[in-house]
């Protein structure tokens, strides 16, 4: 199946958003898009009340948005951003399949870096991590968790489930969790120092859904590095040595393979059309750029 | 309530339809597959009573497994109760989508023309 393939330079954050909601409104044809922001940004889960950002003090100076998709808040900086619009003939059954799918695709993409990433729950074996890092096998690691700063963070959900505020620090099933060697979390350690393994890995890419009229936007994040606005998560190249660190551009090229092709889809070069372009404008003016839908909870 | 009396939209909402003296009454809710392939419920926002709804037109939106989703109205009419209280206990929906899972209760003015019978609707989810 062909896909349309976006590859989009950084943007404001209202103009993002505005634009996977005209893709997804509009779309009669698959999509995989990819682009970063134009400055720092937070986004908050649709569900999530605006007033929990003034817990996490180090993206307080970042613009605030709500995203149409579920979850919970992402700090967009150092990161790279992918949508996909399926609609409603190539929709994966169940749809969080299509979760799992992209998911599984990176965790494999991620391995030929040498990374080891598995979809939570699952975990790497003690023989995983060696055959990963043969020149410098794990060693059982009991140091306590890291100092969280999220961890006091709670959100009075619906369902009185308590969540931590950041997307990056919650689990969910199939979330894709980096597992690093020694060697590879001291690398991280050696980059940002005081920083130090997390007992629970490395959450690296999140996904979440929008329904509509029986289509799907799926958005997800992959944390490239650490940001100043999120220090207490690591990104993929923080694992990785010098040399062997991808530029967003080359992270972006692979992904999309990597994405593509897990779907079976082949993609095709695209630009929005003027309808999408219209109803997008229309979209940031009405919705993604207004108090009313960002502060609306 | 029995599954086999309610009437259902494609996208998985129920309507049970009940006159009461004057007025056709319809209590909504979504179905037991829709529950099930939502999974794990966390969030869910209702209208107000007072309001209106519109046969085919969102009245609500809920959220599983990072997913978003809008629930949609079988009738058109003017909204007479919400099950406020399912807010603080949505497992029930896993429970009872059909009894103790009503969402809505709404004061008919005319239904949606694409309403399906349980057998056209059982058909449609067993071809997913």
């Amino acid at each position: 199946m062909k896909c349309r393939l976006l590859l989009h330079s950084p943007a404001p954050g209202d103009w993002n958003m505005a634009v996977d909601q005209a893709l997804l409104e509009l779309g009669q044809q698959p999509v995989l898009r990819l682009y970063q922001w134009n400055e720092p940004t937070l986004t908050l889960g649709y569900f999530q009340p605006s007033r929990a950002r003034e817990q996490h003090q180090a993206s307080a100076a970042c613009p605030l948005l709500r995203r149409s998709t579920g979850g919970g808040a992402i700090v967009h900086d150092q990161e790279l951003t992918y949508s996909l619009i399926v609609p409603p003939h190539a929709i994966h059954h169940p749809s969080t399949a299509l979760y799992d799918v992209v998911h599984q695709a990176v965790a494999d993409r991620l391995a030929n870096h040498g990374l080891t990433a598995r979809r939570h729950p699952d975990r790497p074996t003690s023989a995983d991590l060696a055959a990963a890092d043969a020149d410098a096998p794990p060693a059982a690691d009991d140091a306590p968790p890291p100092a969280d700063n999220d961890a006091a963070v709670r959100i009075e959900a619906t369902s009185a489930r308590t969540e931590p505020f950041l997307c990056f620090k919650r689990r969910a099933a199939g979330d894709l969790i980096v597992w690093p060697t020694a060697a590879q979390a001291d690398r991280m350690a050696t980059l940002h120092q005081g920083s130090r393994q997390d007992p629970d890995g490395h959450k690296v890419l999140g996904s979440a859904q929008r329904k509509r009229d029986g289509a799907i936007l799926q958005h997800g994040s992959v944390l490239l590095e650490r940001s100043p606005r999120a220090p207490q998560l690591a990104g993929i190249n923080d694992f990785l040595a010098n040399n062997d660190r991808p530029t967003v551009e080359q992270w972006s090229h692979e992904l999309m393979a990597a994405i593509s092709s897990a779907l079976g889809w082949v993609p095709e070069e695209s630009a929005l059309t003027d309808e999408e372009l219209e109803l997008a404008e229309r979209l940031r003016q009405t919705r993604f750029a207004t108090p009313a839908w960002n502060l609306a909870r | 309530m029995k599954p086999e009396e309610l009437k259902y939209l494609e996208s998985h909402e129920w309507a049970l339809m009940e006159q009461q003296g004057t007025d056709l009454i319809a209590t909504i809710g979504i179905s037991a597959f829709a529950v099930e392939q939502l999974g794990d419920i966390v969030h869910m926002e209702l209208p107000s009573v007072g309001g209106s709804v519109t046969a085919g037109d969102e009245f609500g939106e809920v959220e599983s497994v990072k997913a978003v989703s809008s629930m949609y109205s079988p009738v058109s009419g003017e909204i007479v109760d919400v099950h406020t209280a399912i807010l603080d206990n949505l497992a029930v929906l896993s429970d009872d989508p059909y009894t103790q899972g009503w969402l809505l209760k709404v004061k008919v003015s005319s239904p949606s023309d694409k309403l399906l019978d349980f057998a056209t609707y059982q058909a449609q989810c067993e071809s997913h």
